[in-house]
């Protein structure tokens, strides 16, 4: 690694990490149970990118 | 180890590779210090991925020799970038397409177990009209648990002067000029307003980043936790926060100086149309491989030049305002081959960083086959005192062929520049301009705009 990160962002990045982190676990969850529900997702806008976050963790 | 004068002098903060130049060609040699993480790279598919998306420029493996052997573990030769801009000359969209580009970027990285290791804005560049990465060597393996090393740069590059332009002044973009590693963050919590605090995503990105790099400043004196981990559900709550943050900015353009002039001006539905039948022609005679529209307002005139065959048009203006709309047109339309850059004629950008050669001045990166100058001159000559001849000097080093409008003091435009001033420009007739012209260039053709005072000339460099 040639860039210094930073420890400040380093840290920052861990207190983040928590909060952020189970942001992205509810959402996939709450997402599972929308599909669970039939409900169909009417914005197809960021499909592709959500699909990619399934993707990443899986 | 002896530094070769062809080494791109952009190109030495990374230990793994660097760009060259040679016979008027662009080269990256890869040193064996990255051979893992390229190959990775390839083997991955990400590369193929990405190229495929248009994210990523693309490149060739070549069999070139290396500049430095001894280090080198592959040469490549990546596709040519016509023109090379930087961050403190695009709009507010420009530089939030390339920011929401490098995330998009990143996340697709991770699915193939890499990260991005470097978040600088100049590793974005326009290329056929939309932002790719051009530094291949920015990609490392992923190692569950490490934090994103780039964060701060990403803050620094992109979310500070987004930040800083939508929320406090469009201007302040010119702020990278100055800082050539990124708006630091303290700078601007300080410049920004006590509103943003609302903002999550500017409150801890921005605010508590910046209170962070303060108070862990010394990381030999600090209490900070040593191990640190970030798992990679929070690597990724952390891209998305950062997405969600840059695409909640937004910037409408409404009182910058021109955004609004083709409206305002005394130019007949008419005339307006005539003049755009005469430039078109012009530059269809001409049909260069590259041009410059100096002074280009929100493009229209530049779009004239969307169908020459192989042609890149570099439409500037001082405006970040005409910009913006010049771009998010060319964008709507697909248009490839048209970048417009927000330059200062009478200031342009200059060369900065290590040695002054980092970043290379505006007038560097010319000269071109055609230069135009359309209602530009009044506002050089007159707003910015600059004599006629010394205007007439620097466009022919800008350009081997010229079309530049003549507006006379009769015009309302020339009107209104001299209405709160002394007119001390007794040369600024049709006659005194092409007197000053004749030095350097050759009169080709001069055309009257029906229904206006104005004057198209067509020059060529002598």
């Amino acid at each position: 690694m040639y860039l210094d990160p930073g420890s400040g962002s380093v840290i920052l990045q861990t207190v983040l990490a928590s909060l952020l982190g189970l942001g992205v676990i509810v959402r996939i969850f709450w997402r599972k149970i929308k599909s669970l529900g039939g409900k169909k997702e009417l914005e197809n806008v960021e499909i592709e990118d959500e699909d990619d976050i399934d993707e990443i963790i899986n | 180890m002896k530094l070769s004068t062809n080494r791109e002098a952009s190109s030495f903060r990374d230990p793994s590779g660097f760009l060259f130049r040679r016979n008027n060609q662009i080269f990256r040699q890869i040193n064996n210090i990255y051979k893992e993480d390229y190959d990775l790279f390839i083997s991955s598919g990400l590369y193929d991925k990405l190229v495929q998306k248009g994210w990523l420029i693309a490149h060739t493996e070549v069999d070139e020799p290396a500049l430095f052997d001894e280090l080198a573990y592959k040469v490549i030769q990546p596709e040519k970038i016509k023109f090379i801009s930087y961050p403190y000359e695009w709009s507010f969209s420009q530089l939030r397409d390339a920011a929401l580009q490098t995330l998009k970027i990143q996340k697709k990285a991770l699915q193939a177990g890499m990260v991005l290791k470097d978040a600088s804005a100049y590793n974005i560049q326009f290329h056929q009209g939309t932002p790719v990465l051009i530094d291949t060597l920015s990609f490392t393996r992923y190692i569950e648990g490490q934090p994103w090393v780039a964060y701060r740069q990403f803050c620094q590059h992109f979310l500070a002067p987004l930040a800083l332009m939508s929320l406090v002044d469009i201007r302040l973009s010119k702020l990278l000029q100055m800082y050539i590693d990124g708006i630091t963050l303290d700078l601007t919590s300080r410049l920004l307003p006590r509103l943003s605090y609302l903002n999550g995503g500017i409150l801890t990105h921005i605010h508590l980043h910046a209170y962070a790099q303060k108070r862990y400043s010394d990381p030999t004196q600090s209490r900070a936790p040593k191990n640190v981990q970030v798992s990679k559900q929070a690597y990724i709550g952390l891209l998305e926060s950062l997405e969600n943050t840059v695409k909640k900015l937004s910037w409408k353009v409404h009182g910058t100086d021109w955004a609004e002039y083709y409206q305002a001006t005394n130019y007949s539905d008419q005339a307006f149309e005539q003049k755009k039948a005469i430039v078109g022609q012009l530059l269809q005679e001409l049909s260069p491989k590259t041009v410059w529209d100096l002074g280009a307002n929100n493009g229209e005139f530049s779009r004239l030049g969307i169908d020459l065959d192989d042609c890149q048009i570099i439409s500037t203006d001082i405006d970040p305002g005409a910009v913006e709309i010049n771009y998010l047109t060319c964008k709507k339309e697909r248009i490839k081959n048209i970048l417009p850059l927000v330059i200062d004629l009478t200031n342009p950008s200059p060369a900065i960083g290590w040695a002054n050669t980092e970043r290379q001045s505006f007038f560097e990166r010319g000269p071109v086959e055609v230069c135009m100058a359309l209602a530009l001159i009044h506002h050089l000559a007159i707003s910015n005192n600059v004599p006629l001849e010394e205007i007439s000097h620097t466009l022919a080093a800008l350009g081997k062929n010229l079309i530049i409008e003549f507006v006379p003091k009769e015009d309302s435009q020339v009107k209104k520049l001299l209405a709160s001033r002394q007119d001390i420009f007794d040369n600024y007739t049709m006659e005194g301009f092409i007197q000053a012209f004749s030095h350097e260039f050759i009169l080709q053709k001069q055309i009257p705009i029906p229904g206006t005072c104005r004057t198209i000339f067509l020059f060529s460099g002598k």
